[in-house]
Parts: structure tokens; C-alpha cells; sequence
């Protein structure tokens, strides 16, 4: 099961989180290239700004969690043995799950009423709608990562990162 | 339940939570949330949540997490860190411990290309441990100059750790890495003292390594000037007011990808593993100052800070004492907790401390950032040490953690000038600014 969740994961955050991280360094240089040399900032970088940071949170934070990249206290693993360590972890993927799924039912709602009540970024007054759900996506995505580990778990069989 | 008492419960849940292993964001996420509920109701909570997150995603401040990350794996993939070291080691490698010098000087190097002391750690670890090996230096006095010189990543410009404690307590990132580098290189020096002191007295750890002539010493410099062009780029154009840090990290990132291309050392595996780890590691922090944004403000509601900082600042120990027992603290803390976990968790009571008595949120930034460093090779759970019994796999962990006290020493010495000299902290800062 964790092996079709990676072939999702990883493309995901490769492909889309890359070309938001490309997009990132690209509209960064070329705004200081445009206020030095050209003396004309461009209007509108900074918005392009957020929705390329958005996207490269958003597209990381399930790849993210699936290679182990969250940060862990590891006080545990030394003081108990594998067995209790197994069935913690089950706990944690469940709780992680729940709040996952409360995240981005929040942002998805939040995304209708960001339409609703018109809300847009500053400069090129774009709608936040798709911007929140992006999020939406990113933290269902982890939310999902945490699902199939959990599955994983009590099927018994071993986690690998 | 009175709002303090939810605070301790909540207080309490979010250690229990961490000792079963769930992850730092997650829990001040789950912990945040429900104790917001608690107090405000289920609405509040949700909104807070929400908001939270959507701003911290789009705070454009935090454009330099992404672009510094990629600017530290692009450097490490393109062999700056190789030829950092062997300029190092063609300058030093002669001394006594030459080798395990070399690795400080390199490391130190290559923390001003990367904010992490993991990726300095891993980075510095594969090319100069086979050499202290072939070498036959000690496995303790090699293992430990490898964890030690990794932590320099934090402390010495652009570092992730003083990009977050400017995030949560609002203070300027340039002037805090400004403020990291005479620190940075002071702590290098009392390194590489401690490597000499440690030789000394017993010069079959590290034994004297062959010396170069000077046209080579030239030479490996001019192998390593690359690298030194991107750092005065970026941290240069800091200091002299040219860019923003965000800017600088955008030239950093970009100026990086240029010299990995012309030493034609990116193919299509390594540009995956640059992107795929800079996309880990900027979800990671993100994903704890979201956590640390829903958590912080439900702390603020439970009164339970302000009360904390109230006592300490009444305490009838005088400004010293209380910077003492606060750094005494986060030694203690840095033992057994995570080191972005402790900065979260600790400094809406630690900053607001240091903010009463009228001391340089700048200075303690960097005074704190050390304590994390020492955190990250304290054992039992320092994990530069684990990062390293990764690369030295045939190193037992105990002898790596016997390795890392003398610099853990040289830490504190550190420390102790910084809390005497709070200058040689806010000495670049204020000559940038004022």
C-alpha cells in the first residue's frame, strides 16, 4: 500500500512542489534584477511571491511526512522496545489523521469564504479561494500519508522511509 | 477548570504527546486546537487554526527558508564542501589533529552556504571521515570534530534556527545573522583550540598529516573562492544593505545552481534530491511555526507564561542570575528535547524574560542558538550524534559521544564570553543599522 502512496507522494512534491520552488527563486531574482538595473519593481511580485511559497509547503508537507521528515523527540525508542513503540505509533498516525482531516476541512471552508466575502492578495487582487485550497490538498495529502502508515501498522507489516 | 488549570493539562498532554512520539507540529497542533476549544469554544479554535495556517504559508518573510535550504543542497551536491575542506586541510592539515581542524574550518565554511547543521553534519561527514580514517586518527576526536563543527550550521549565517526565533519573536533576520558571525568564528577558534589542547596531550588521536607547499595552498584557495563569491554575495549584500535576506537568498540559491552547472556536477538524480530535500526540510519548519502559531496564543490565553515571567523577573537574582538559570535550563531541556521543539516551547517566556530586563533580543538570539547547539550533541539524544553514526556506521555511539565533550566544553566557554561580552554579539548589527 505505501508503495502506490509514494508513486502519488513523490511526483507530487518532485513535479509541482519543484516547479513552485523554481517559480520561487525565478520571480526572487528577477524582481531584483528589475528594481537594481531597471529601477522598476514588478508589480505584483509579491503576490506571485505567496502563491509559489503556498504551493511549495503545500506540495512538500505530504512527501515531507512520508520520508520520516518531521521533527520527533526520540526519548521513547530508547527507554522501550519495538512492540510498544509499534503500537504508540498506531496512535500517532490515528491522531495525526484526525487532525489532518479537521485542517483541511478548515481550509476548504475557509476557501468558500474567502470567495464569499472577497477576499484577494494585495497587489493583483486574485481571489484566495485557490490558495487555500491548495493548502487544503497538501494537508489532505499528508492526512492520507497518515492513514496508509496507520493501515500499514496494523496489518502488522514493517514501515519503511 | 479555570484557564490555567486547562493550561497545565494542556502543558502536560503536550509532553506526553512528545514522549509517544508524535510528532512537534502535530502535537502543538493538537494541543493548540483543542486547548483553544477549551477556552474560547470549538468556533475560535477552528478559525485560529485555520488562520494560522494560510498565514504562515504565505508570510513572505519566510521565502528564505525554501531558498537558503536550496542554496545549502545545491552547494552540497556541486563539491563546495569537498573543496572546502582541502583548502582547509592543505592550510592546517600539518598541525597536530590537522584533519579534525580542517573539518571545523570546513564546516564552518559550509554553514555559510547552509542553515542546517544536519546537511553541514552528513555534508562535512562524508568527505572527511574516510580521510581522518585513512589518517588513523582516533574515532572519537574524528566523530566528534564532525558533530561539533555540523552544529556551526546554525549559528553562523544564513541558519535556520535564527530565522525561526526572528519568526516567533519578530525581530530582524539580517540583523540576527549579522549578529551570528563574530560568534560563529569565535566558536570555530575555541574549537579548533579545543582540537589543539585535546593533540596535545594526547598526540596519538590525531596524528600530523602530510604539509603542502604553497602553490598548492594557493591553488585549493582558488578552488574554494567560489564558494567564499556566493557568501559575500549573499551575506555581504545583507550587511551592506543591497538585499533584503529574502533577496539574498534568491541570488544565493540561483548564484549556487550556476556553479553546480559549470562544474557540470547536477544530473537529473542529484537535481531530484536537491529538490526533493529542499521540499522535506521548508515543510518541516513550516509545519512547526504553524504548530508554534496555534500553540503559542493558546498558552498566552491560560495566563501561564505571563505568570512565569513575572516570578523570574522577581527573582532576587539579579540580571546574571536570571540569564544563568534560564540558559541552565535550556542545557538541561536541550538533553532530552528536540531543538526547534525547545525554542517553541520555551521562548514565549524566555524572550519576554529578556525583553523586562531590557537585554538585546539579538544578542539572546544567538546566546540561545549556541545553547541548541550544545543540545544537539548532549547525549542522549543529540542528534548531530546520530546524524553522524549514520556516515561512521562501525563507530559505536558512546565513542562518538566521548568525543564531543571537549567541544561541548568549548561551547561553553563560548557561552560564558557572550553573557561577560554581550558585544561580540551585537557588535556587526549595530554597525550595520545604527
Amino acid at each position: 500500500m505505501l508503495i502506490l502512496v509514494d508513486k502519488l507522494v513523490r511526483p507530487v512534491a518532485l513535479y509541482a512542489g519543484g516547479a513552485a520552488l523554481i517559480g520561487l527563486s525565478l520571480i526572487t531574482v528577477i524582481a531584483v534584477i528589475f528594481r537594481y538595473i531597471f529601477n522598476s519593481p514588478i508589480f505584483g511580485a509579491d503576490d506571485f511571491n505567496q502563491m509559489f511559497l503556498m504551493a511549495t509547503v503545500a506540495f512538500g508537507v505530504a512527501y515531507s511526512g512520508r520520508k520520516g521528515g518531521q521533527v520527533v523527540v526520540e526519548i521513547l525508542t530508547v527507554v522501550s522496545g519495538p512492540t510498544f513503540i509499534r503500537r504508540t505509533d498506531i496512535f500517532v498516525k490515528l491522531l495525526g489523521f484526525v487532525m489532518m482531516c479537521v485542517l483541511t476541512w478548515v481550509l476548504v471552508e475557509s476557501g468558500i469564504n474567502a470567495a464569499e466575502y472577497g477576499e484577494t492578495t494585495r497587489s493583483l487582487e486574485i481571489t484566495l479561494k485557490p490558495f487555500f485550497w491548495l493548502l487544503a490538498f497538501g494537508m489532505g495529502l499528508y492526512g492520507f500519508v497518515l492513514l496508509s502508515e496507520m493501515v500499514t501498522l496494523l496489518r502488522g507489516r514493517e514501515m519503511d522511509y | 477548570m479555570s484557564v490555567t488549570a486547562i493550561g497545565f493539562v494542556g502543558l502536560f498532554a503536550l509532553f506526553a504527546l512528545l514522549f509517544l512520539r508524535v510528532p512537534v507540529a502535530m502535537a502543538m497542533l493538537v494541543v493548540g486546537f483543542f486547548g483553544t476549544a477549551a477556552i474560547n469554544g470549538y468556533t475560535a479554535a477552528l478559525s485560529a487554526l485555520g488562520t494560522e495556517t494560510f498565514e504562515i504559508s504565505v508570510t513572505l518573510t519566510l521565502t528564505v527558508i525554501p531558498l537558503f535550504v536550496l542554496m545549502g543542497n545545491l552547494a552540497g551536491v556541486s563539491g563546495m564542501s569537498r573543496d572546502l575542506f582541502n583548502a582547509a586541510y592543505c592550510w592546517v592539515g600539518h598541525w597536530r589533529g590537522g584533519l579534525a581542524s580542517a573539518t571545523i574550518t570546513g564546516c564552518a565554511g559550509f554553514a555559510a552556504l547552509s542553515g542546517s547543521s544536519i546537511a553541514s553534519a552528513i555534508t562535512m561527514g562524508r568527505v572527511a571521515l574516510p580521510e581522518m580514517k585513512r589518517f588513523k586518527y582516533d574515532d572519537s576526536l574524528a566523530t566528534g570534530a564532525v558533530a561539533a563543527g555540523g552544529t556551526l550550521g546554525i549559528l553562523i549565517p544564513p541558519s535556520t534556527g535564527l530565522i525561526i526565533y526572528a519568526i516567533l519573536t519578530e525581530q530582524s533576520i539580517g540583523r540576527l545573522f549579522m549578529a551570528g558571525i563574530i560568534p560563529g568564528i569565535l566558536l570555530t577558534g575555541l574549537f579548533l583550540l579545543a582540537i589543539a589542547i585535546v593533540t596535545r596531550i594526547k598526540p596519538e588521536l590525531g596524528p600530523v598529516g602530510p604539509a603542502s607547499d604553497f602553490k598548492e595552498k594557493i591553488k585549493s584557495l582558488q578552488k574554494a573562492s567560489t564558494m567564499v563569491g556566493i557568501v559575500l554575495a549573499t551575506i555581504g549584500g545583507i550587511y551592506i544593505g543591497i538585499f533584503t535576506p529574502v533577496e539574498a537568498a534568491g541570488v544565493g540559491a540561483v548564484l549556487a545552481f550556476f556553479v553546480a552547472l559549470y562544474r557540470k556536477s547536477l544530473n537529473k538524480e542529484k537535481m531530484t534530491f536537491v529538490m526533493l530535500q529542499t521540499l522535506q526540510t521548508t515543510a518541516t519548519v513550516f509545519m512547526i511555526l504553524i504548530g508554534a502559531h496555534v500553540f503559542i496564543p493558546f498558552m498566552a490565553l491560560t495566563h501561564i507564561p505571563a505568570d512565569m515571567v513575572s516570578f523570574l523577573v522577581n527573582l532576587d537574582v539579579g540580571k546574571t542570575g536570571i540569564i544563568i538559570l534560564i540558559l541552565v535550563t535550556y542545557i538541561f531541556l536541550g538533553t532530552f528535547l528536540e531543538g526547534l521543539a525547545m525554542l517553541v516551547l520555551t521562548l514565549p517566556v524566555a524572550f519576554e524574560v529578556i525583553t523586562q530586563l531590557e537585554m538585546s533580543p539579538i544578542w539572546f538570539g544567538i546566546v540561545v542558538v549556541i545553547v541548541l547547539e550544545m543540545g544537539l550533541i548532549s547525549p542522549p539524544v543529540g542528534v548531530n550524534v546520530f546524524v553522524v553514526k549514520s556516515v561512521a556506521q562501525d563507530v559505536p555511539m558512546g565513542t562518538i559521544f566521548r568525543g564531543i565533550w571537549p567541544f561541548w566544553i568549548a561551547m561553553g566557554i563560548c557561552l560564558i564570553i557572550l553573557v561577560a561580552y554581550p558585544q561580540v554579539a551585537t557588535f556587526l548589527p549595530d554597525t550595520m543599522f545604527d
